[in-house]
């Protein structure tokens, strides 16, 4: 193990990333979507008689939208940044050294994106009316395509196309083969959020009568794009490895048996979320003055939950990898998981753990803390008390060993000693099925030999049923 | 080495990643530029927001004169300043983390807790600076603790920082922390230079924001407003001046709790020396300019005096980072790192830096004139 892994007990690392990660998803969504919302909300207010009204509420738009997006928005940005640091060290090293031309071109189109912001909305009542709509356009324009640049690198990582660790393709990984559908989908879904953010400050409005034109004309935002998403969606389906589908269609064993279906779980939150919205939308399309501030509040909870779901279902169709035929998500490197290299002592190899007695408990420990913990826990998310309170010693020792058959975890780094470490120490997890790990070895050894008894015993039974079978032929062929 | 004498380890056992398979998009020299670009004006917006709040804090608490305008003048400007303050911290650690990754990802995980504690952390110091602006009129009994809270936090977050750098630079010292704390729930307290090194960041404030209000004084005095120019002036200058004692003293105090043999090296007549010889002389300069600013309120004066003291700033962050190659020297050599040059985006990066800046002044200077001409009205 190259860096340290850090342990968050109850949640896991993973987990922290997830819950900033689809804040900050949400939130940039809206910052680029709203963009596009001030842009064309500055035509649409110029053609309406009560245009200053429309404008009036659009100043408490852009105030909202300023000040939930800088600090929310940039700051959860730079805290995924800081998570997945601290929870995949290696990958984001490899994303960093990799795209880090890339980033800084992003950091460039952010750092305008923020400055058109505040020009825009510190020079509402001093920029001529052309200006402003210039502003607000040159924002969504230039918002749009730091998303452009993020979409890139994201999509690397589940399809990085003809890259490989050892041509540096560029080009083929930032143009892969997820990028166009993940673009278009994230365009999409960036629309709905906006539409649904001006719902919710619509919702405050006390005048009914400008309440119900808003609330109408944001409404036009969230329905056709609701109606994109899933056309996108196929699209982006067809680029999918087929692992990723596999693991869709069949599921996986996971560590306690049975199927690991959370997968197709998240695939379906995201899809009813989306279907929810849009029937809501319609819903309130019709009768857009009657629209509550918790109903909007309501929906875009709704959108949250859209989003956890497609985020997760992007992180899962990547398992066991981090960045797909590269690095798995325990930042074991591809090339490094060869049978003789996965075959050696696994303390070998690593840099982080302290002194430990072979086959005793902190064994065990440091090798879950190093090996497991990046998306396992023990008591919490992802379990493993949980997931392996089926097994024996036995059994999981040898589930160890074929780790990687399940199609979503990363082969197993350690010998024997290692597996049965490990397996003493989860088993120690519930204090009644405690069992030290030198005892874990042995059973696991004799039920080995007891299983490979039979198949030595073959041809000596066999001969004697051949000798029995021939001596009652011969006894058949004497009575003749 | 007397910082680390409680705990000796060999180079072969310390636990240091390895470099990055991929190697470098660029040449090592040509990211440390950009490194410290983009740090110097991180350190400049960290200066003038919190050096504003802290001033603006006083101005209130002491009932100055003109303490209305000027936290005013704070409340408006602070938002803004946090926002860059974030957005510039951005490019400094990304070069960052190209050039030292295998350190400083390894220091990040060892402080997990307080690492990750920032994010929440940042988004309350900042939501505070926009409450107490946007409340300014509704909830005026919140200003003060509003204000006070967002300070401190500011304070907790850079302190946050200086453990993770520090700890970064002495590997000797990870593997006892993170045995000891996994998830991460560490500090590098036992580092001597923590303290000086983190005072030191926290004077500046005062400095930098000091100089602003001479220069928001002399703007005033422009427009024919002599009583309140007077008084930004006057709180400017003192607060200059409280910064540059402070930043003497911690800085003596750094070079104090320095390794013997690092802090030699400053005299030593190597590139420290040329980087800390350039940062006194700017400094002094800029300290005259400041002087003669405030008495003359002169605005171009003051602006120069700000330019200056970027430069000094930028001066001592080339000193941080050879004091910072110095420690790591046992461990690590630029030379030796891999160059895989990505010359066609780095290009594009180029591009869009000098088409960015264009187009960000040409806006800038438009929505300015309309300002200033409202104003005029």
């Amino acid at each position: 193990m190259n860096y340290p892994v850090w342990n968050v007990p109850g949640i896991g690392a993973g987990l922290v990333v997830a819950i900033i990660a689809t804040i900050h998803v949400l939130i940039s969504h809206f910052a680029i979507g709203g963009g596009a919302f001030l842009a064309v909300a500055e035509f649409w207010s110029d053609r309406q008689a009560d245009g200053e009204r429309i404008r009036a509420w659009l100043h408490k738009f852009a105030t909202f939208f300023l000040v939930f997006t800088t600090v929310f928005g940039a700051v959860t940005g730079v805290g995924i940044w800081f998570s997945i640091q601290l929870a995949s060290p290696e990958a984001t090293s490899l994303l960093i050294h990799q795209f880090v031309f890339a980033w800084a071109t992003e950091w460039i189109v952010f750092l305008a994106e923020l400055s058109v912001l505040y020009l825009y909305y510190y020079g509402w009542k001093t920029n001529s009316r052309s200006f402003q709509r210039f502003l607000a356009a040159a924002y969504f324009v230039i918002a749009w395509f730091s998303l452009f640049v993020i979409n890139g690198i994201l999509t690397f990582m589940l399809t990085p196309g003809s890259w490989t660790l050892q041509n540096h393709d560029i080009a083929g990984a930032f143009f892969n083969p997820g990028f166009w559908p993940a673009l278009f989908i994230r365009t999409a879904v960036m629309m709905l959020i906006a539409g649904l953010g001006a719902m919710l400050v619509a919702s405050r409005l006390h005048d009914d009568a400008l309440k119900a034109r808003i609330v109408s004309f944001s409404a036009k935002w969230v329905i056709p794009a609701a109606l994109l998403v899933p056309l996108f969606g196929y699209w982006y389906w067809s680029t999918l490895p087929g692992s990723s589908i596999d693991l869709f269609q069949s599921g996986a064993t996971g560590v306690g048996g049975g199927k690991m279906a959370s997968i197709n779980r998240f695939f379906w939150l995201s899809v009813i979320s989306g279907g929810l919205i849009m029937v809501s939308t319609m819903v309130i399309a019709l009768r857009p003055k009657a629209l509550h501030t918790s109903a909007a509040v309501a929906l875009m909870l709704l959108a949250l939950f859209g989003v956890v779901g497609a985020e997760f279902f992007r992180e899962m169709a990547r398992k066991p990898y981090v960045i797909k035929d590269t690095l798995y998500s325990n930042a074991l490197w591809v090339h490094d998981a060869t049978p003789e290299q996965l075959a050696q002592p696994y303390f070998s190899a690593s840099r982080w753990e302290p002194e430990t007695q072979p086959l005793s408990l902190e064994h065990g420990e440091w090798v879950y803390r190093l090996q497991c913990a990046t998306c396992h826990t023990l008591n919490g998310y992802r379990g493993l008390k949980g997931y392996t309170a089926q097994w024996t010693p036995v059994s999981g020792v040898r589930f160890l060993e074929t780790l990687e058959a399940q199609g979503v975890m990363p082969p197993f780094q350690g010998n024997v000693d290692d597996r049965a470490a490990l397996t003493s120490f989860l088993l120690s997890l519930d204090p009644e099925r405690a069992i030290a790990g030198s005892d874990v070895k042995i059973l696991y050894e004799q039920a080995q030999e007891a299983q490979q008894a039979p198949q030595a015993a073959l041809p000596f039974v066999g001969s004697l049923l051949l000798a029995a079978e021939r001596g009652a032929q011969g006894a058949k062929e004497g009575l003749r | 080495m007397m910082a680390l004498d409680w705990l000796v380890l060999s180079a072969e056992a310390l636990p240091i990643p390895s470099p990055d398979p991929l190697g470098l998009a660029a040449p090592p020299v040509l990211l440390q530029a950009l490194a410290y670009l983009t740090f110097t004006l991180h350190i400049l917006a960290v200066d003038f927001t919190l050096g504003g709040v802290l001033l603006s804090l006083w101005a209130r608490w002491r009932k100055l004169p003109g303490h209305a305008s000027m936290t005013r003048f704070w409340r408006l400007s602070t938002p803004l300043g946090f926002s860059y303050l974030v957005t510039f911290g951005v490019p400094p650690l990304l070069f960052l983390q190209v050039i030292y990754g295998q350190f400083i990802y390894s220091s990040s995980v060892i402080l997990g807790a307080m690492w990750i504690a920032t994010v929440p952390m940042l988004i309350f110091a900042y939501g505070a600076l926009y409450l107490h602006k946007l409340s300014h009129e509704a909830r005026p009994r919140w200003q003060l603790p509003v204000l006070l809270s967002s300070a401190i936090v500011m304070l907790l977050v850079g302190f946050v920082l200086v453990n993770n750098i520090t700890l970064s630079m002495v590997p000797e010292r990870w593997a006892a922390l993170y045995h000891a704390s996994p998830g991460g729930v560490s500090s590098n307290l036992g580092e001597p230079t923590l303290f000086p090194r983190y005072l030191l960041f926290m004077s500046a404030p005062f400095v930098i924001a000091g100089m602003v209000m001479v220069m928001v004084g002399a703007v005033l005095k422009r427009w024919k407003e002599t009583e309140k120019a007077r008084q930004f002036s006057s709180l400017g200058w003192s607060s200059m001046v409280l910064g540059r004692f402070l930043l003497v003293l911690t800085g003596a105090l750094l070079l104090w709790s320095l390794p013997p043999e690092i802090a030699a090296k400053v005299s030593a007549g190597g590139m420290e020396t040329l980087f800390f010889a350039l940062g006194l002389l700017l400094a002094m300069v800029s300290t005259g300019l400041v002087f003669q600013a405030s008495r003359l309120a002169r605005l171009d004066l003051s602006i120069a005096a700000l330019v200056v003291a970027s430069l000094e700033a930028a001066a001592f962050i080339m000193l941080r980072d050879q004091v910072r190659l110095d420690y790591l020297a046992p461990h690590f050599q630029l030379n030796e790192l891999t160059v895989n040059a990505q010359w066609g985006l780095f290009g594009l990066f180029a591009v869009s830096l000098v088409v960015g800046l264009v187009f960000l002044i040409l806006v800038t200077i438009r929505v300015a004139r309309g300002l200033l001409a409202a104003r005029a009205q």
